[in-house]
C-alpha cells in the first residue's frame, strides 16, 4: 500500500539525476527490486502510471528486476532461494539472508 | 493520490495536531555518484541507488540525535488491535520509573491513543497521518522537536497499525519491535513474513487468552524462528502483566550503555 509513497521516492531521485545531467525528458527508469523488499510489483507499476503524470518522466518505461529472496546457511554454508522460511534446504539448520530485500534505483535514461 | 487505498505524501499530515511542513528534496547537498555512459540522446544514466535514501538519511540522523541525547528507541510495528497502547500503558506504570519513557503515537487520526499514554504517566506526541499507512523519519524528526528528550531515556514510536507498509521505513530506532496477538492466530508470523524478517523483537500478546483459544504458543515461536532466526521472542499480557519483566530486564541490559552515568 506504501507503493505510491516508495514511486514518488523514485521519481524526485530520478528527476534529481536527469536535472543534473540536463536532460529534458527521462525515457525509462530500471529499479532492482528484491522480492522480499516489502513491495508489490503489481501496484508500484500501477503507481508509476499515475505519479509519472505530467512529469518530465510522463510515458516512460518502467523496468523492474526482480531479486529473489536468497539465503546462506550459517553451518553448512549452501546458498538457497527461499520460500518464507530462513531455513537450509540440504541440512535444516537456519540461514542469513543474502539477497532479496534490495530497493534500488539502477539508472534512467535520458534525452 | 493512490486510487487503491488513498497512500499519500502529500496529505495533511499533523503532530499534536498542527500542519507538518513538508520535506522538500531541492537540496543538493547529498553525496553521492552519477557516471554518464553516453553522452548523446537516450543517453542512460547509472545511479545506483537506495530507493528510501533520502528517508535512511533522515533516520540516521534522528538516530545520532538521540544516541546523542541518551535515548533508546523502539519503532513498534503490528495490526490494528494486537493491544500496543494497551502494553505501552502497562510499561509506563510498571517501568517508566526505571527508565522514562516517551512515546510518539503514530494514527491515522484522533488523538485517543495519545491520550491515553499521557494518562498513564508517560509524555506523548500525536501524529496523524491523515491518508498515509506508514510513519517516516521526517514525521518523526518533526515529532523528535517536541518531546523533552533530556527526561526520556526510552522512546516508543508506536507506528500506524500496518504490518506491511512500516515495515519499510527506518525512523532512526535502536530496535524494531514487532507485536502480534494470540487471537490472530499462531501462523501470523508466516502469514506476515516481512515485519518479522525486519523486526529484532516479537512481543506476543495476550497470551493470557491463550486457554480460550485455537493457538499453541510453541508453534507459533517455531514458525517465527524459521522466518527470522535471530529474532528475540518475549511472550506477554498487557492484562496480567506475566512475561514483562522478562523484556524489562533485557531492555535494560540493551539500554545500559545508554545512561547518562556512563
Amino acid at each position: 500500500m506504501h507503493e505510491v509513497s516508495i514511486m514518488m521516492s523514485i521519481l524526485d531521485l530520478a528527476i534529481e539525476e536527469a536535472r543534473k545531467n540536463s536532460a529534458e525528458k527521462i525515457q525509462n527508469i530500471s529499479l532492482e527490486v528484491g522480492e522480499k523488499s516489502g513491495v508489490v510489483i503489481d501496484a508500484l507499476e500501477f503507481a508509476f502510471e499515475v505519479v509519472t503524470k505530467n512529469s518530465m518522466a510522463d510515458g516512460a518505461t518502467l523496468i523492474i528486476d526482480s531479486i529473489p529472496y536468497q539465503g546462506e546457511c550459517v553451518v553448512c554454508g549452501h546458498q538457497f532461494i527461499c520460500n518464507d522460511f530462513l531455513v537450509c534446504d540440504k541440512c535444516g539448520n537456519f540461514g542469513k539472508i543474502i539477497s532479496g530485500q534490495e530497493l534500488r534505483i539502477k539508472s534512467i535514461e535520458v534525452e | 493520490m493512490c486510487l487503491e487505498c488513498g497512500c499519500s505524501e502529500t496529505g495533511d499530515v499533523t503532530i499534536d495536531g498542527h500542519k507538518m511542513e513538508h520535506h522538500h528534496d531541492d537540496n543538493d547537498n547529498h553525496h553521492h555518484h552519477t557516471h554518464q555512459t553516453e553522452d548523446k540522446s537516450g543517453r542512460e544514466i547509472s545511479i545506483q541507488r537506495d530507493i528510501l535514501s533520502k528517508n535512511n538519511e533522515l533516520a540516521q540522523h534522528n538516530r545520532e540525535h538521540l544516541q546523542a541525547q541518551k535515548v533508546f528507541c523502539m519503532n513498534w510495528i503490528s495490526a490494528p488491535g494486537s493491544g500496543k497502547t494497551a502494553l505501552l500503558e502497562r510499561i509506563i506504570q510498571e517501568y517508566g520509573t526505571v527508565l522514562p519513557i516517551s512515546v510518539i503515537e503514530g494514527d491515522q487520526q484522533t488523538d485517543n491513543d495519545a491520550q491515553r499514554i499521557v494518562k498513564a504517566g508517560a509524555d506523548a506526541v500525536q501524529i496523524n497521518t491523515g491518508a498515509a499507512c506508514h510513519l517516516d523519519a521526517n514525521m518523526i524528526h518533526h515529532a523528535l522537536h517536541r518531546i523533552n528528550l533530556q527526561q526520556t531515556r526510552l522512546l516508543v514510536i508506536e507506528n500506524v497499525g500496518n504490518m506491511v507498509c512500516p515495515t519499510a521505513y527506518d525512523l532512526g530506532e535502536d530496535l524494531k519491535v514487532a507485536i502480534i496477538s494470540a487471537p490472530e492466530g499462531e501462523d501470523k508470523p508466516v502469514k506476515y513474513p516481512d515485519l518479522l524478517l525486519t523486526a529484532n523483537v516479537l512481543l506476543i500478546n495476550k497470551i493470557d487468552l491463550i486457554p480460550y483459544l485455537d493457538f499453541n504458543l510453541e508453534n507459533c515461536i517455531t514458525l517465527s524462528k524459521k522466518v527470522n532466526p535471530q529474532i528475540k521472542i518475549f511472550p506477554v499480557s498487557a492484562k496480567t502483566g506475566e512475561g514483562l519483566q522478562a523484556f524489562y530486564d533485557w531492555i535494560t541490559s540493551l539500554s545500559h550503555h545508554l545512561e547518562p552515568s556512563v
